[in-house]
C-alpha cells in the first residue's frame, strides 16, 4: 500500500479512530497488529506471514539469550544475529540467484512469488540484530510480551523507509500511550504535511528529471550537461524523497502516540563525511556506528589502522544493507575511505594550531562545504544508476 | 514583531483550535472549487475539440477517463477517439497543435462539429489503449484511431509495462462482463488492490473539482525542472550568454524541425536510436491488437489504425540506426501490415513527411501533426459515414 494513495489515506484514517477509541492497552496492540497484516496483504499477503514469522523468531531467541547467564550467551547471540541475516538474502536474493522466473499473467494470485523481498525486511533485520545484541551486552534485561514484540516489528508507519527505531525505546511507549493530545495532533498533521509537500511538490518533479537524465540510453549517449544536472538533481530527488516519506512515517507514528527516532538533520548543511553520516539517514548510521564500528573501534583501539578500518568496514556493511550488488560495496568502501581519511585528518593535521586557526575561517568551511556535497552527489550516482558499470560510464561521460 | 511572533509561538494547541483550522481549511477547498468551475466548464470545451489530454508522461489516463465519464453521453457517442503513444499524444506540442486537435480543427474548418479526444499516452504501448478500448464497451464513441508505430513491435528484450495507472483501472473498471472476462484471459485485469484505490480516487474526484482537474496533484508540465532547463539554456545562447552551440539540443524539446533544432555539431541523443535488433513481430505487443479489436467489435466502435511515418533520414544523418536495423525495420514492418490484413485489422500507412514535419525520430512539428490530420480525415469520415469503404492500403 503506497503511502501517497488515497487506499493508504482510509485505512490511516480507520486505524486512528479505531486505535483510539479502543479501551485498553492489549486492544490497541492487537489492532496495530492486525492492521500491519492488513497493510501487508494490500501488497503481498504472505509477506504479514513472513514478518510476523521474522518478529516470534527473532523475539524466541530474545528470550532464550536473556535466559542464560551472561557469559553463555553468546551462541543464542549468534544464532540471533545470523537468523535475519538469512532471512535477508533468502528472501531478497535467493530465488534471483538460482534463477527463478518473473512472475506471468497466468499466475496464481495466492502463488507465492520467491522474487517479492517482503517490504521494510532490511529494517527488520537491522532492529532484530539490535535487539538481539542489547540483549547480549545487557542494555535490555529481557523482551517484552509476544504481543509488545510483534507491536515493535510490525509497526506499518516505520515499516516502508524507517525510521529504524530500538526496541527498548519504542516498546517503553506502548504502555505509555495517552490519548492524544492536542499539541500531539497538531505537530503529527504538521509533519504529515511537510512530508507530503517534500514529496509531491519537490521530490516527485525533481525525480521525472533526475531518472530521466539517468537512464542508461543517456548515459550511453555520453551527453555530459544533462548527465551532469541528472547527477545533482537526484541527490536533491533522493533527499527530498526520503526525508518527505520519513516526516510522513514520523507524523503518522505520533498520531498513534508514538516517538519514533528522527532521519535527516538538514544534510546538506553538512562540511564533512563525518559531519554528513550524522545528518543523512540517521538512524541506519546511529546503527551502524552503535553495532559495527563501535565494538570494532574498541576491539581494535591499540592498532594504529583500528578505528579507521571499523569506519571503512562499517560503511561496507551499510552499502550492503542497500543489496548485495558491487555497487553498493563500492560505495561503502568509497564512504569508508573517505571517513578513515577525515578521521587520520582530524587527529593529526587538525592538531596543528595553524591549520585549527584556519579551519575556522567562513573560507575553509566554504569549501569544505563544496567538496564535501560535491563527493557525495557523485557517490550517490551509484545508486541511481542501476549497475556499477553504468555509474563508472556516467562519471566518465560527464568528465569528457 | 518579535514579541508577537513569541505570543504566536505560545499559542496552545487546543481541540477548538485543530477544528477551527479544519473548518478553515474545508472553507477554503470549498472557495477554490466554486472558482474553478470555469477552469472545467472550459476544459470540456477544449476536451470536444482535441485540446485536452492526459497528464505528462507514462501510464496515465487522467484526461480520457475525464472526456468519456464527464462528458454528456451524446458528445461522448459522437467522438473519434486517438489512441496512441507520444507522437499523437503531441509531445513537445501544445495541446492545440497536436494531432487530434489538429483533425478536429480540419473538421471544424468544414463547419461540422465532431468531437475528438486525445487519449493518446506518452509511452502509450499497445497494452495502453487496451484500457481505452475497455471503456468504450460501456461508453461507446463513433470511432477510435489507433496508432501503429512499427519500431515499437519489433521483438526485442525490454522491460515489463509499468503498471495500470489509477485512471486506467478506472477505464478498465467500465468494461462490461463480456470485456472484462476477455481482460482477465489476457491476464490484464488490475489486482483487487489496485482496484480498491481506483474506486477511492473516483469517488475523490466526484467531489473534489480541484482534485478533478489537477488529477493526482501533479505538477504542471512547463514546471518541470527539464522544460526550464532547456528553455533558459536555449534563451542564454540566443542572447549570446552560452556558446551558440547550446542553442541546440540533444532532446528536442521546442517545436523546431529536427534540421534547424541540432545545429553546431549538437547531435540528438541515443534515445532517439530505433533499436531493431531482429526482423521478427513481437508477439506480446501484437497480440494486444487483436483483443483490442475484439473489445471494441463487443462496443459496436469501429477502429482504423494508423501506420506513423519514421523519420528515416534523421537516422542516417546522425549515424543512429545502421543500414542493416533499418532493413530489418523494412521487413518488420512487412510482416506486420501482413499479418495485420490477415487478421482483419485495417490499416492505413504513413504518408511521406517532409523534413520540417519531424521534431526527431518520429514525433511530430505542428506542421507534420497537421500534414498527418490531413492524410487521417479522409479515411474517417469514410468510416464514420458507414456506407463508405475506405481504400486503406492504397497510401506509400
Amino acid at each position: 500500500m503506497d503511502v501517497l494513495s488515497w487506499t493508504y489515506a482510509a485505512f490511516f484514517a480507520l486505524v486512528f479512530a479505531l486505535h483510539w477509541a479502543l479501551p485498553s492497552r492489549g486492544s490497541r496492540q492487537a489492532l496495530l497488529v492486525l492492521a500491519t497484516g492488513v497493510w501487508y496483504v494490500f501488497g503481498v499477503w504472505w509477506h504479514a506471514l513472513a514478518a510476523i514469522g521474522m518478529g516470534t523468531s527473532a523475539w524466541i531467541v530474545g528470550r532464550w539469550i536473556s535466559s542464560r547467564p551472561a557469559e553463555r550467551r553468546g551462541l543464542p547471540t549468534t544464532l540471533g544475529i545470523l537468523l535475519p541475516i538469512a532471512y535477508f538474502i533468502g528472501f531478497r536474493h535467493l530465488a534471483e540467484w538460482f534463477g527463478y522466473e518473473a512472475e506471468g499473467p497466468d499466475r496464481p494470485w495466492l502463488l507465492p512469488n520467491p522474487l517479492l523481498a517482503p517490504i521494510g525486511l532490511s529494517f527488520i533485520m537491522f532492529e532484530s540484530i539490535a535487539f538481539q545484541l542489547d540483549l547480549y551486552f545487557g542494555k535490555l534485561e529481557r523482551p517484552g510480551s509476544w504481543w509488545s514484540h510483534m507491536v515493535f516489528v510490525l509497526f506499518f508507519p516505520t515499516r516502508v523507509i524507517g525510521p529504524m527505531r530500538k526496541y527498548q525505546d519504542f516498546v517503553a511507549q506502548i504502555g505509555a500511550v495517552e490519548r492524544p493530545s492536542p499539541e500531539q495532533v497538531a505537530k503529527g498533521l504538521r509533519r504529515i504535511g511537510i512530508g507530503l509537500f517534500k514529496k509531491v511538490v519537490l521530490a516527485n518533479p525533481l525525480g521525472t528529471f533526475a531518472l530521466f537524465n539517468l537512464r542508461p540510453e543517456m548515459i550511453e549517449s555520453g551527453s555530459s550537461v544533462p548527465l551532469l544536472l541528472g547527477g545533482y538533481v537526484y541527490w536533491l530527488y533522493l533527499y527530498f524523497d526520503f526525508s518527505g516519506y520519513s516526516d510522513i512515517a514520523i507524523g503518522t507514528s505520533h498520531l498513534l502516540g508514538f516517538r519514533v527516532p528522527e532521519n535527516f538533520d538538514h544534510p546538506y548543511r553538512a562540511t564533512n563525511v563525518s559531519e554528513y553520516w550524522q545528518r543523512w539517514h540517521m538512524s541506519l548510521s546511529f546503527w551502524v556506528r552503535e553495532y559495527i564500528y563501535a565494538p570494532l573501534a574498541i576491539q581494535w583501539r591499540y592498532h594504529a589502522f583500528g578505528p579507521p578500518l571499523a569506519a571503512c568496514l562499517s560503511m561496507i556493511v551499510l552499502g550492503l544493507w542497500h543489496g548485495i550488488e558491487l555497487r553498493f560495496v563500492v560505495f561503502g568502501l568509497i564512504h569508508g575511505l573517505w571517513l578513515a581519511a577525515h578521521m587520520v585528518y582530524r587527529q593529526t593535521l587538525l592538531r596543528r594550531k595553524r591549520v585549527r586557526r584556519w579551519s575556522q575561517t567562513g573560507a575553509w568551511t566554504f569549501v569544505s562545504w563544496f567538496l564535501t556535497m560535491n563527493g557525495i552527489v557523485w557517490t550517490h550516482i551509484l545508486y541511481a544508476t542501476s549497475s556499477f558499470g553504468l555509474a563508472i560510464d556516467w562519471m566518465k561521460a560527464v568528465l569528457g | 514583531m518579535a514579541a508577537a511572533s513569541e505570543a504566536g509561538a505560545a499559542t496552545p494547541w487546543s481541540w477548538g483550535r485543530l477544528a477551527r483550522i479544519a473548518g478553515l481549511a474545508v472553507v477554503v477547498l470549498l472557495l477554490t472549487d466554486a472558482t474553478l468551475r470555469g477552469k472545467e466548464e472550459e476544459m470540456s470545451r477544449a476536451a470536444a475539440d482535441g485540446g485536452l489530454r492526459n497528464r505528462d508522461g507514462a501510464a496515465s489516463a487522467d484526461a480520457c477517463e475525464r472526456m468519456l465519464f464527464e462528458l454528456p453521453r451524446d458528445q461522448v457517442a459522437q467522438a473519434v477517439v486517438f489512441v496512441g503513444s507520444s507522437v499523437s499524444y503531441g509531445s513537445n506540442l501544445s495541446a492545440r497543435e497536436a494531432l487530434p486537435a489538429q483533425l478536429a480543427s480540419l473538421w471544424r474548418a468544414e463547419g461540422k462539429r465532431r468531437p475528438v479526444f486525445n487519449c493518446a499516452q506518452e509511452g502509450g504501448r499497445p497494452e495502453s489503449a487496451l484500457s481505452v478500448a475497455a471503456a468504450l464497451d460501456s461508453h461507446p464513441v463513433a470511432l477510435v484511431l489507433m496508432e501503429i508505430m512499427v519500431p515499437v513491435y519489433v521483438e526485442r528484450s525490454q522491460p515489463p509495462p509499468p503498471p495500470w495507472s489509477e485512471g486506467e483501472i478506472a477505464l478498465l473498471q467500465a468494461a462490461r462482463p463480456a470485456g472484462r472476462a476477455r481482460l482477465e484471459a489476457a491476464g490484464l485485469w488490475p489486482r483487487w488492490p489496485a482496484r480498491v484505490e481506483s474506486l477511492l480516487t473516483r469517488l475523490v474526484r466526484a467531489h473534489w473539482r480541484l482534485y478533478r482537474i489537477r488529477g493526482g496533484l501533479w505538477i504542471d508540465e512547463d514546471m518541470a525542472p527539464d522544460q526550464l532547463a532547456w528553455t533558459a539554456r536555449r534563451a542564454a545562447a540566443a542572447a549570446q550568454v552560452l556558446p551558440k552551440r547550446f542553442h541546440g539540443q540533444t532532446t528536442n524539446v521546442g517545436k523546431l524541425p529536427w534540421r534547424e533544432a541540432y545545429v553546431g555539431g549538437q547531435r540528438p541523443s541515443l534515445v532517439q536510436h530505433f533499436r531493431v535488433p531482429t526482423a521478427r513481430v513481437s508477439e506480446p505487443d501484437y497480440g494486444a491488437l487483436p483483443v483490442l479489436r475484439d473489445l471494441l467489435i463487443e462496443a459496436n466502435v469501429p477502429v482504423l489504425f494508423y501506420e506513423i511515418p519514421i523519420n528515416l533520414p534523421f537516422q542516417r544523418e546522425f549515424s543512429l540506426m545502421s543500414e542493416d536495423e533499418i532493413d530489418r525495420l523494412a521487413r518488420v514492418r512487412t510482416l506486420l501490415l501482413e499479418r495485420m490484413a490477415k487478421d482483419e485489422l485495417p490499416i492505413l500507412a504513413a504518408p511521406e513527411m517532409p523534413d520540417e514535419g519531424f521534431l526527431d525520430k518520429a514525433h511530430l512539428t505542428p506542421k507534420g501533426a497537421a500534414r498527418l490530420a490531413r492524410h487521417l480525415r479522409g479515411p474517417a469520415e469514410a468510416l464514420l459515414d458507414t456506407s463508405g469503404s475506405p481504400d486503406l492500403r492504397a497510401g506509400s
